[in-house]
């Protein structure tokens, strides 16, 4: 089990502080969803993999409501990209392979803009 | 003790640290989690994946395929760090906000940064705050049936194969 007990002194804690002033994108996922998992993330609780190609975004500190944006670019695979069922709390995205056939992509990139709750 | 989240950022670190430690609820929820990624990165602290995947079925749909949740590293990290996560009930608030037919934005988001926050989690009680707080009260609490629609597994359990995908079906054998 990892120990979380960080130790941090007011000088790394002032830092970091300053660092939380900085974020500009209210959420973002880079998620593989051929293992499935969660590579690297912030304000994401987690992924759910629903389908071929269909996931789920949960975010931790939902949105307002459901008219924000996501940006999305997947690093390995051209694919097509809808996303789809967008709620204050998740957004669920679907990659297809250029036609309507849903595929995995291990490298999605998910960004998202809008009015935290 | 009151927490006044609209006084400025750095002011408020200040008073998170007058007790020597750092107070998480002179935060909100968001700055939370970039002063904690931002902590675990000066440590070099590894946030590794959970050894857990969460499998579930949508009972609204059930020709869906099975679902499989699996959480984010930094999330989990907050939930066993303790402090920093509301209570799951927050989220059933929000979610019944949502669902209202009336709803237009959230104006109970407060709950989220000023509920007394989660003490520290295991990795077990992690997964299963997780799964109040995404899968539908309708499979984890109100199902009655007998098949089992949901089910916290071993990574090693989740098929890597994944040719089938869309045929995915929580085995009832091993339920």
């Amino acid at each position: 089990m990892v120990d979380y007990t960080l130790g941090s002194t007011g000088a790394e804690i002032d830092a970091a502080i300053a660092f939380a002033d900085n974020g500009a994108a209210k959420a973002w996922v880079n998620y593989n969803q051929v293992t499935p998992a969660v590579n690297a993330s912030y304000n994401n609780a987690s992924v759910t993999d629903s389908a071929s190609g269909v996931w789920k975004v949960n975010h931790t500190n939902v949105f307002a409501d459901a008219f924000y944006a996501s940006g999305y670019a997947a690093t390995t695979y051209i694919t097509v990209l809808w996303s789809t069922k967008m709620a204050a709390a998740s957004c669920e995205f679907v990659t297809l392979n250029g036609g309507d056939i849903g595929v995995d992509t291990d490298g999605n990139n998910a960004t998202f803009t809008g009015t935290l709750a | 003790m009151t927490y006044d989240l609209s006084l400025p950022l750095q002011e408020r670190g200040a008073k998170a640290q007058e007790g020597g430690g750092l107070d998480w609820r002179w935060f909100r929820l968001g700055e939370r989690e970039r002063i904690f990624s931002h902590l675990v990165g000066q440590k070099n602290i590894d946030m590794p994946q959970s050894q857990y995947a969460i499998l579930w079925e949508d009972l609204s749909d059930l020709d869906d395929p099975a679902r499989v949740t699996r959480p984010s590293p930094c999330w989990l990290a907050m939930a066993m760090n303790g402090g920093i996560l509301p209570p799951v009930e927050v989220y059933h608030k929000l979610t019944d906000d949502e669902a209202q037919p009336d709803f237009k934005r959230h104006t109970r988001g407060h709950l989220l940064h000023k509920t007394e926050p989660m003490p520290a989690m295991t990795e077990e009680q992690a997964i299963e705050y997780l799964v109040q707080m995404v899968v539908p009260r309708s499979v984890w609490r109100d199902y009655k049936g007998n098949r089992s629609v949901l089910k916290i597994v071993p990574m090693s359990m989740v098929p890597r194969d994944r040719s089938f995908r869309n045929a995915w079906a929580i085995n009832q054998e091993v339920a």
